[in-house]
């Protein structure tokens, strides 16, 4: 059973989503996410998610134009409509996401509204350690499977 | 069997590997790093690694801190000295120090000479395909065991 994205947030402290506004700075919004070492702030109009600005787009879009980051709002360097996540989905579809889209940020929703955000260093987590509970509980069936005289019959174990 | 960083770095093999001297201007830099869309160059000085700039460096210690990126050189700005690992540290232990240190990227070292890096996403990628292989390779041999 895959960890739904409502449990890594459950784990995770509230303080991990940062929000702005439309209007807000890029310096201003990287003060923020300096200040609470994270790569992304969601930008809200009025409790709705409007848009997502991360480090890259701080660069890309910022430094890399040239632009000055204390006279620019995230309006016009913000990504906009960002791809987001529902809350029931379980991690393997999140980080198909975040790889075929290689972003590195999903806002999730529950019932229309913005809930939190993950990371992809979040989902790796959590996707690792499924994986190696599955391969715990595989390897104590295997080995009870082992204690069964027809195992040995019946095929070749590899690496046994 | 420890798998080792030699592995991913087959992996990503083809993958060019950026690099900066620590002169160079924060702008400058910056303009490479969007053209070819990485996060981070390894800053190199007469064939030696000396430290490396990421995009969170260029926040924290350049846009925070009001610096002019014109006028700015990597060195003041990058993590000199950075955490590195070798061709033979293994797979898992990388992943540690990468969760231990919050980093998103590792210098891949012989010595002082820089050879390669690898990415958290790399390191994600190759862990987690291995082990859905070796979780495949195990339920196969059960299923054949129980038809």
């Amino acid at each position: 059973m895959l960890t739904r994205i409502e449990e890594i947030l459950s784990g995770m402290a509230t303080t991990a989503v940062v929000r702005a506004g439309r209007d807000t700075t890029a310096y201003e919004a990287a003060c923020r996410m300096a200040e609470r070492d994270v790569g992304a702030v969601l930008v809200v109009d009025e409790e709705r998610l409007v848009g997502i600005f991360t480090e890259r787009d701080l660069m890309v879009r910022v430094v890399g134009t040239g632009r000055d980051p204390k006279t620019t709002p995230l309006a016009e360097v913000m990504t906009p409509d960002p791809v987001c996540i529902d809350a029931d989905m379980n991690i393997q579809q999140a980080m198909n996401e975040v790889a075929t889209r290689r972003i590195r940020h999903l806002p999730v929703v529950r019932d229309g509204r913005l809930v939190g955000v993950v990371s992809v260093r979040d989902l790796a987590r959590a996707l690792i350690a499924n994986q190696r509970e599955r391969i715990e509980a595989i390897n104590r069936a295997a080995r009870a499977l082992a204690r069964h005289p027809l195992f040995w019959g019946a095929s070749p174990v590899r690496g046994a | 069997m420890k798998t080792a960083i030699s592995e991913v770095l087959s992996a990503t093999r083809g993958r060019r590997l950026y690099y900066a001297a620590p002169d160079a201007t924060v702008a400058d830099t910056v303009r490479e790093m969007c053209d070819r869309e990485v996060g981070s160059i390894c800053v190199i000085d007469d064939n030696r690694l000396v430290g490396i700039f990421t995009e969170r460096d260029l926040m924290k210690r350049v846009v925070v801190a009001g610096r002019d990126p014109a006028d700015t050189p990597l060195a003041d700005v990058m993590t000199p000295d950075p955490v590195c690992v070798t061709s033979d540290t293994a797979v898992g232990s990388a992943m540690q120090t990468m969760e231990d240190r919050d980093l998103r990227h590792l210098p891949v070292v012989e010595g002082e000479r820089l050879v390669g890096m690898i990415s958290l996403r790399d390191l994600t990628e190759f862990l987690v395909t291995k082990q859905q292989g070796r979780i495949d390779d195990v339920v196969g041999t059960i299923r054949t065991v129980m038809a």
